[in-house]
């Protein structure tokens, strides 16, 4: 690892999923970008021109980084619209049939396929949040299948190249989520079509990526230009999301053996060292950076609260910790434990410290959460 | 937690089940998680082995948390009925 090209997050913070600090280069190249690649694109003047070569160097950028080619790479404004391009562009181009989504699938794809007006078939998974394959009907009468390349909440790696072939026969396509996954790991053969977002790979917020596969039928959403799908392109965020896939390309893989064996090493410690506890996810094929747990008698929020009293910055999918009032559905589908959770996602750039810090107050913080209950 | 209606008349009286009497009935409506597995937790310890508890709740997340409380503690998830509101369970003391 070179150690200027990854960002320096703050002592404590373990929220990955929730934003990471941009890589120094992307951050560079954002200011750059906002300085000199502001006009319209779709201009014939010299700086109209000058932005849509930032917009096309982006996009050959991040597919050179997949090993794709760049016309496959479109660009949105979010995962969440990337995914319902997508999904809307491949259902567009197969008027029959139904929408099937794992049960751990984003909210955000869930409703989508819930606002289709097609017949939605919901799959199930195994206890560490797997798509269960049995589930997959010999001939699915399937307009498009969405399996995320692995879940982001829980870490378990999904098996998207069995679904693929599964569904070889029938023609389904796969509309692959890697919320989480780019950056981190590679990505199975078999989807047709992947949605990502940039802040995976050490980008900006604002930046979604829709890859599709060659000989995929899919239709673009109206007024989409020069590979940016729905208004008007945000060229900064286009380019500081090229720069970071350049930049990671030399990096994440080095970065992901330490985080896997920093996760493992956290799993190894809480399972040993905090009484009734679950810890959920496969514990082997997983995002190398994702770590969830549950804890008898606490609330998410209370451990959420009591840890960054000390200085330390998880995630929870507990009810009482989200805006929803609902637990986590992929807890819930999974039939785990939903309360007292604690999601922790490693950074690019982490430190052992922070881990040593988080091991050392977890227990406490568990302890006295249950001890305020009398339990 | 400390309302929490341990074995309340109101409780067994209008808990809509076709169970037979538990010992220990936990009225935990109106009260979100982690409170209706903190009293669970709490009268199984206090409770003898082959004691049934009776829960009553409507958190949507008891529906998975009490499950997860068995699963976890060693103790019987005897069977679960819909009740107004909420969910009944029927818990069987293995462990404490």
């Amino acid at each position: 690892m070179s150690p200027t090209a990854l960002p320096h997050p703050p002592e404590g913070y373990l929220d990955a999923l929730g934003g990471s600090p941009l890589l120094p280069s992307a951050a560079r190249a954002l200011a750059a970008a906002a300085e000199t690649a502001w006009a319209d694109p779709a201009r014939l003047h010299h700086l109209g021109r000058t932005a849509g070569l930032v917009l096309d160097a982006s996009r050959e950028s991040i597919a050179s980084w997949l090993g794709v080619r760049p016309a496959q790479v479109h660009l949105a404004s979010s995962v969440q619209a990337a995914l319902h391009f997508g999904l809307d562009g491949l259902l567009a181009s197969r008027p029959q049939g139904a929408i099937a989504l794992s049960a751990v699938e984003s909210l955000s794809l869930l409703e989508a396929a819930d606002a289709s007006g097609r017949d939605v078939e919901i799959l199930p998974v195994d206890p560490q949040g797997r798509l269960l394959l049995d589930a997959v009907p010999a001939e699915p009468d399937w307009a498009v299948a969405c399996l995320q390349a692995a879940n982001a909440e829980v870490g378990t790696v999904q098996p998207v190249a069995e679904l693929a072939a599964l569904l070889s026969g029938s023609g389904t396509p796969i509309l692959m989520d890697a919320t989480g996954c780019l950056g981190r790991m590679s990505l199975q053969p078999g989807a047709s079509a992947l949605a990502g977002s940039a802040r995976d790979w050490g980008g900006p917020a604002g930046l979604g990526i829709l890859v599709i596969g060659e000989a995929v039928a899919w239709t673009p959403p109206r007024g989409s230009q020069r590979g940016w799908l729905g208004g008007f392109p945000n060229i900064p965020a286009a380019a500081a999301a090229g720069i970071a896939a350049e930049t990671l390309a030399a990096e994440w893989r080095a970065e992901a053996v330490r985080a896997h064996a920093a996760i493992a090493r956290i799993r190894d410690s809480i399972a040993a060292g905090i009484p009734e506890v679950e810890i959920v996810g496969d514990p082997v094929d997983r995002l190398p950076h994702v770590l969830t747990f549950s804890a008898l008698y606490c609330s998410g929020e209370a451990l959420v609260s009591e840890l960054d009293r000390r200085g330390i910055s998880v995630a929870s999918g507990s009810a009482c910790s989200s805006d929803t009032e609902r637990p986590s559905h992929v807890l819930a589908a999974m039939g785990a434990l939903t309360g007292g959770n604690v999601r922790i996602s490693l950074p690019f750039g982490f430190t052992d410290d922070t881990v040593d810090r988080f091991l050392r107050e977890i227990p406490e913080v568990v302890a006295s959460v249950r001890a305020d209950v009398g339990l | 937690m400390s309302d929490s209606e341990v074995n309340s008349p109101a409780a067994r009286a209008d808990s809509g089940t076709s169970w037979p009497p538990a010992e220990l009935w936990i009225d935990e409506r109106g009260h979100r998680c982690p409170a209706p597995v903190i009293a669970l937790g709490r009268a199984a310890r206090a409770a003898s082995e082959e004691t049934l508890i009776v829960v009553l709740a409507d958190d949507p997340a008891a529906e998975f948390d009490i499950p997860a409380w068995c699963r976890m503690t060693g103790n019987a998830l005897v069977d679960s009925q819909a009740n107004q509101p909420g969910t009944a369970y029927l818990v069987r003391i293995n462990a404490r």
